[in-house]
């Protein structure tokens, strides 16, 4: 139902939704001029957690912006992690004399944590969308699941949402001794729980009849506002970087990529909140058994840290301190989307841009071109839909 | 679909477009040197071209060449775009050195939608206008900040609003510097400020 | 009606009401009601101490959405310029008796943003008086529970009648400076500092 198909019903109101809101998944602000019910426009309000993580990444060194990659987005902290690592790596590789080898084990142990990561982050994202459309439980369940993977990153690197872990040239730390157990028990019971979660929420009428349909967005114009991620499969655009642009160990492994189908069946259109919903479901599957995956292929730990084979870190203190002068972009599958860096140096340890693009950043960008026409109640749906964490928007 | 080498799509752009030159960074990355007047023709160009077919805006950002150790030195602001195709799969960069004194460039949100957040974001924090933007305001900065933070040459506030942006005896040795601030206190602080928590 | 004492009792003129009063603190204490304000990786931390496993709502503390219905803040996350001026207008909305605590060292001094960012504002205690001071980048969930058992106590002393206890405290072994102003409304002893402890925060 679009605004103009009914009779204006000259009640206009402007609301305010946030930035205080439990609905709005951080703090972003959205002015809503309303006629009655329906949305006429929607105007976003972003930058209060803007907290210049990009000027900060000219003040420190190298290694020092790791933990605010952390920052940029906290709910897959790993993945943040591993796309600054990436271009950092990147960049060094330019030159042939700087270029930095990451040993099999490191690179093994990045793809793990990062799905593992990948797991907890589409938890919070499908959880949260549920909680803001009334459904408490399947979030506490979500986060009941969240907190068994943040046990073992604990016994890992120590913390449990900022790891600030996967360090350039490798990984802080190896795994913990009963690490591969652990995980491999996690992966055995969360497919159980997953069963249940989707029988709470997922199969759930009512959650279904309130997605379906709701904001459709057509591949023409998910790739032309530059939505990435699961929002950009949602919409049936088969990209997944993991496999089109493959990095680490993820050109080893068989990646499948889930897109949408307009899985809400009878109201169901193609792009619609309930496929963003389902698409990340699907992502969760597919890193359990990616996870599995590398469980397999994970070589034995070798004494030394920068053992090519066995090893978690190569040494890069005497590259990093200078590095090539030059640019590089280097871009990643973060849960969100692409998170693209785009690097530039000066030939210094200290780095001369660092620019972040992230998904949630055009998530937030075509808010204002879908959400014309529907319904006020709608909007928490399409807001959760897109999974956006604000540190993303605003860094 | 077929992926174009650099020099390829290089090759085409500026048969199209001759005011654009190739140029290589010092690391040996291609990109496209594009004056700003030809920015939006170009944009369209390599989007609707079958062969070309840059769909996709994956980064449209900025960065102040002020500092950068290059001869000549330069004190532009650089805007760059990023596309890729997501048919081909390849990619080409684009940059506009847009002058410091009259930043003014033509917009790419007719080109690329997703431009509209993105030169926002360059507006903000660099100070690049885009000419025929729809709504160019700041995006991440409050609406009375002063300055343009990306920018070299910021100079960071003292306070917001009336509120000093250092506590009381917060002092770092190394730190920016702050509009209103001598670089050394006048007064050292009276004893060593307790370290903030962990 | 002031900051610190309630009307009609000066503190040699106290009506102590004993065994209500007590009643009420008791009641107060194991139903604090905290408003769902989450900026940054704090709020996850936050909710994750609502989840299953560390289960704030044991203690009697449930997140509310709007201000007026709660009688803790909990400001979890980094605070910037911007987002400031809300967070006083949220902490007026709240009725008294309130309490706020700073979790995480983003909200107690800036944290990690405190040095080289140009946008964070170092510290919310620059707008609202903070009781509790929580250090930690996230706080573990047992630490933001520690803090709300320090809150707790200080709860319990609360008199209907009487000078309320404003001395901010930090939990789990921090330290962290308390600013100009400790204890006193930010916003109004920074217009004031000669400070008459009855100033009125402006509505």
């Amino acid at each position: 139902m679009t605004v103009e198909a009914i009779t204006p019903s000259g009640e206009r109101m402007q609301l305010n939704l946030g930035p205080q809101h439990p609905a709005t998944h951080g703090v972003l602000r959205i002015v809503i001029d309303t006629d009655g019910e329906v949305v006429a426009n929607c105007t976003p309000d972003h930058g209060y957690l803007h907290r210049s993580i990009e000027k900060i990444g000219e003040c420190v060194e190298y290694p020092l912006f790791v933990p605010y990659t952390d920052r940029v987005d906290y709910v897959c902290a790993m993945n943040a992690n591993l796309a600054y690592c990436l271009a950092v790596e990147k960049l060094l590789a330019t030159d042939p004399a700087t270029a930095v080898t990451v040993p099999l084990r490191g690179e093994c142990i990045r793809v793990l944590v990062a799905e593992l990561n990948r797991i907890s982050s589409h938890l919070i994202g499908v959880g949260a969308m549920a909680m803001d459309l009334g459904a408490y439980t399947p979030f506490m369940h979500g986060i009941a699941q969240r907190e068994l993977v943040n046990d073992i990153f604990e016994k890992l690197c120590g913390q449990r949402l900022t790891y600030n872990y996967v360090t350039i040239g490798g990984v802080g730390f190896d795994l913990h001794p009963s690490a591969t157990a652990e995980i491999s028990a996690f992966l055995d019971k969360f497919e159980v729980e997953m069963v249940r979660f989707n029988q709470l929420i997922t199969t759930n009428a009512i959650f279904r009849e309130r997605c379906a349909g709701i904001a459709p967005i057509t591949a023409a114009e998910a790739v032309a506002f530059g939505l990435v991620g699961p929002n950009l499969r949602a919409s049936g655009v088969d990209w997944d970087l993991r496999r089109d642009e493959p990095y680490g160990i993820y050109g080893q492994l068989a990646v499948r990529v889930p897109t949408g189908q307009a899985y809400a069946g009878r109201h169901g259109v193609l792009g619609d909140c309930y496929d963003r919903y389902v698409v990340r479901l699907l992502e969760i599957q597919e890193s359990v058994r990616q996870c599995r995956e590398v469980l397999k292929i994970l070589p034995p730990a070798a004494a030394k840290a920068n053992d090519p084979q066995g090893g978690w870190q190569a040494d890069v203190s005497k590259q990093i301190r200078k590095p090539p002068k030059g640019e590089v972009h280097c871009r990643t599958e973060a849960p969100r989307g692409e998170m693209g860096y785009y690097l530039v140096s000066d030939g210094s340890k200290i780095p001369y841009r660092v620019r972040v693009r992230t998904g949630s950043f055009s998530a937030a960008g075509i808010f204002q071109h879908v959400m014309r026409g529907i319904f006020l109640a709608d909007v928490v749906a399409v807001i959760g839909s897109f999974d956006i964490v604000v540190p993303e928007i605003d860094r | 679909m077929t992926a174009l080498l650099p020099a390829a799509i290089a090759a085409r752009v500026v048969a199209a477009f001759p005011t654009v030159e190739a140029r290589t960074s010092d690391n040996g990355q291609p990109w496209l040197c594009v004056p700003a007047a030809v920015v939006q023709a170009a944009g369209t160009f390599l989007r609707d071209q079958p062969d070309l077919a840059f769909d996709s805006l994956m980064d449209l950002t900025g960065y102040d060449l002020l500092k950068y150790p290059a001869s000549p030195p330069s004190d532009a602001i650089a805007v760059v775009y990023l596309l890729h195709s997501l048919r081909h799969r390849h990619k080409v960069t684009l940059k506009v050195l847009a002058a410091r004194a009259d930043c003014a460039v033509p917009t790419a949100a007719a080109v690329w939608p997703a431009a509209i957040y993105f030169e926002r974001e360059v507006w903000d924090l660099l100070g690049v206008q885009f000419t025929g933007h729809p709504s160019l305001h700041r995006i991440m900065c409050p609406d009375d900040w002063i300055g343009h933070p990306l920018r070299k040459d910021y100079l960071y506030p003292s306070e917001y609003q009336g509120v000093p942006h250092l506590r009381d005896g917060q002092h770092f040795e190394h730190g920016p510097k702050r509009a209103g601030q001598a670089i050394a206190p006048a007064t050292p602080p009276a004893a060593p400020a307790p370290k903030g928590p962990a | 009606m002031s900051l610190d004492t309630k009307p009609g009792n000066d503190p040699d003129q106290q009506i102590h009401l004993t065994a209500v009063d007590e009643f009420l603190a008791w009641g107060k204490e194991n139903s604090l009601f905290y408003l769902l304000f989450a900026t940054a990786c704090c709020g996850i931390e936050l909710m994750q101490t609502g989840g299953p496993r560390y289960d704030v709502d044991r203690l009697g503390m449930i997140p509310r959405a709007t201000p007026r219905q709660a009688d803790l803040m909990i400001v979890a996350g980094t605070i910037t310029h911007k987002m400031a001026g809300r967070v006083r207008t949220l902490w007026e909305q709240m009725t008294e008796p309130r309490w706020v605590v700073s979790m995480g060292s983003c909200s107690n001094s800036g944290g990690p943003f405190s040095k080289w960012s140009y946008s964070v504002l170092n510290g919310v205690d620059k707008y609202v008086p903070v009781d509790i001071y929580i250090p930690g980048c996230p706080p573990r969930p047992e630490a933001l529970i520690d803090g709300v058992m320090a809150l707790r106590e200080r709860v319990r002393m609360y008199r209907t009648f009487g000078i309320r206890e404003r001395e901010p405290i930090v939990v789990a072994g921090g330290h962290c400076d308390f600013g100009a102003h400790p204890g006193k409304d930010p916003v109004t002893a920074a217009k004031d500092p000669a400070g008459t402890p009855t100033a009125e925060p402006k509505a």
